[in-house]
């Protein structure tokens, strides 16, 4: 896939507004590993920053890192404004956190790169699928996820969730995971087959079926057309796990409001009569995991969650996360 | 979730949660209103999840509303990682002993030791090795150490 993306005739650029230390490692070794070129703007704002990148010839890659509420603002508009797609990327530290309205009705940003700024040692996994994706033919890189299927499971009643969940494990065991890292992905698609069965289903109306149903009751869809499907598939290091349901209700800024307020470290709050515990998000990222979502509404919505099969369990926690949520 | 009473008389109960705990784990254990303390030892717990720590903490809010005292043994990682988001799931008090994931480095097996919350507190000073009980390798401790000490602040 590297051999297929250098065969490529034009330079792609990476424009980079940062000065912090970590974003000039990742972005370096992002673009030392999909054969970019770095455009580092320092002493530059993003409006001037995006100027410039009008001015290239290639379509432009870039990474920024929004400070305070105002730069993010004008950062956002400056890529809406900007006369060729730009497929950016926002490095989101705990100081923007508080300031998510603004960060997730912005459409204009790809990929939210959640540094965890003390301590994002393993940024490996984010360029690694770049890597393998990189063979788009419409020059830009999408994050894609590891293809190679090893197994796929329909489901049509919540209470097959268990039996999934212990065939994940053995299957990630078997691919020399390590068991906490392997559980670690097990609760992630735990909580995402949850949200398939009780969260996703909507009537036409679009109100919810069963988000007050009590999560140990059947849930079964008799109609095949709604059934919920699971894969793991694996691209070298990488496994992923999909949940993918045919409903198609998952709201993006209901999503990222939600990864938001957990990666804030928001405390929980329960109801006495909730039925579940706002916290199947909160529990995904907690994994360690990266998660990406593609959603048609009406349609369906897939929910993956990566990791790397070769982590231990700290080196898991220390990675970059990111999430993307895309909404056609 | 397996919830085996091992011991009981009028004023205490010794039980073990082992498992996964979920939707479906029963909590509903009958405690007698005189029920002066209640000991768990739980490190065998596979994995919570979200609707398991909901059931959780209503169980356990219960017990201590009826001035039942909690001592909990053992705790698994699966349940210490959750204390630092989770304020009630396990008071600063109740905690006696807790299991850290260590991995060797020569055979990759994972294990869990025990340490006493004093245990812990030195342990953050003075990390330390142990030895594999599978080849005699030098096993470490994997994960991060402020997840389990956020439940000591």
């Amino acid at each position: 896939l590297i051999g297929a993306f250098e065969a490529e005739e034009s330079v792609k650029q990476l424009g980079l507004i940062s000065h912090l230390e970590n974003d000039i490692k990742f972005s370096n070794e992002f673009a030392q590993t999909l054969g970019f070129e770095v455009l580092q703007f320092k002493d530059t704002n993003v409006s001037q920053a995006i100027e410039k990148l009008n001015s290239l010839e290639s379509s432009p890659t870039l990474f920024v890192r929004a400070m305070s509420l105002e730069e993010l603002v004008i950062a956002d508009q400056a890529i809406k404004n900007s006369n060729r797609p730009v497929e950016a990327h926002l490095f989101v530290g705990d100081e923007l956190l508080d300031k998510r309205s603004i960060l997730l009705r912005s459409h204009s940003i790809e990929n939210l790169l959640f540094t965890k700024d003390a301590f994002a040692e393993q940024s490996g996994h984010f360029y690694a699928l770049a890597t393998a994706s990189s063979d788009d033919i419409n020059n830009n890189f999408k994050i894609q996820w590891p293809r190679s299927e090893i197994c796929r499971h329909m489901m049509q009643t919540s209470h097959q969730k268990k039996n999934i969940a212990t065939d994940m494990k053995t299957r990630l065991m078997n691919l020399n995971m390590h068991d906490g890292v392997a559980n670690a992905a097990v609760s992630a698609i735990d909580e995402l087959i949850m949200n398939a069965f009780f969260d996703a289903p909507v009537d036409e109306n679009g109100l919810q079926l069963y988000a007050n149903t009590d999560r140990s009751e059947l849930i079964q869809f008799d109609d095949i057309k709604k059934s919920v499907h699971t894969t793991l598939s694996t691209l070298g290091d990488f496994a992923a796990l999909q949940v993918t349901d045919s409903f198609g209700s998952a709201d993006r800024v209901s999503i990222l409001t939600h990864a938001c307020r957990s990666l804030s470290g928001t405390s929980a709050v329960f109801g006495q009569n909730a039925k579940s515990s706002g916290l199947g998000l909160a529990m995904v990222l907690a994994s360690g995991g990266s998660l990406s979502y593609r959603i048609k509404p009406g349609e369906r919505t897939e929910a993956k969650v990566f990791f790397r099969t070769n982590s231990r369990p700290n080196e898991v926690k220390k990675q970059f996360q990111f999430i993307s949520v895309t909404q056609s | 979730m397996k919830f085996e009473i091992e011991k009981t008389t009028e004023n205490e109960i010794q039980c073990t949660l082992s498992g996964v705990i979920d939707e479906n784990s029963n909590f509903e254990v009958q405690l007698s209103a005189k029920l002066k303390k209640m000991t768990i030892q739980c490190r065998e717990v596979e994995r919570i999840n979200s609707v398991g720590i909901l059931l959780w903490r209503r169980f356990f809010s219960k017990v201590r509303k009826q001035g039942t005292q909690l001592v909990f043994l053992e705790v698994a990682p699966s349940i210490m990682v959750q204390t630092g988001f989770i304020v009630d799931m396990i008071l600063k008090d109740e905690l006696v002993s807790l299991c850290l994931p260590f991995t060797c480095s020569s055979c990759k097996k994972s294990t869990k030791n025990v340490f006493t919350v004093d245990m812990l507190k030195n342990f953050v000073n003075n990390p330390s090795s142990t030895e594999c009980p599978i080849c005699k390798g030098e096993s470490v401790f994997d994960d991060l150490i402020e997840e389990y000490t956020s439940i000591l602040d």
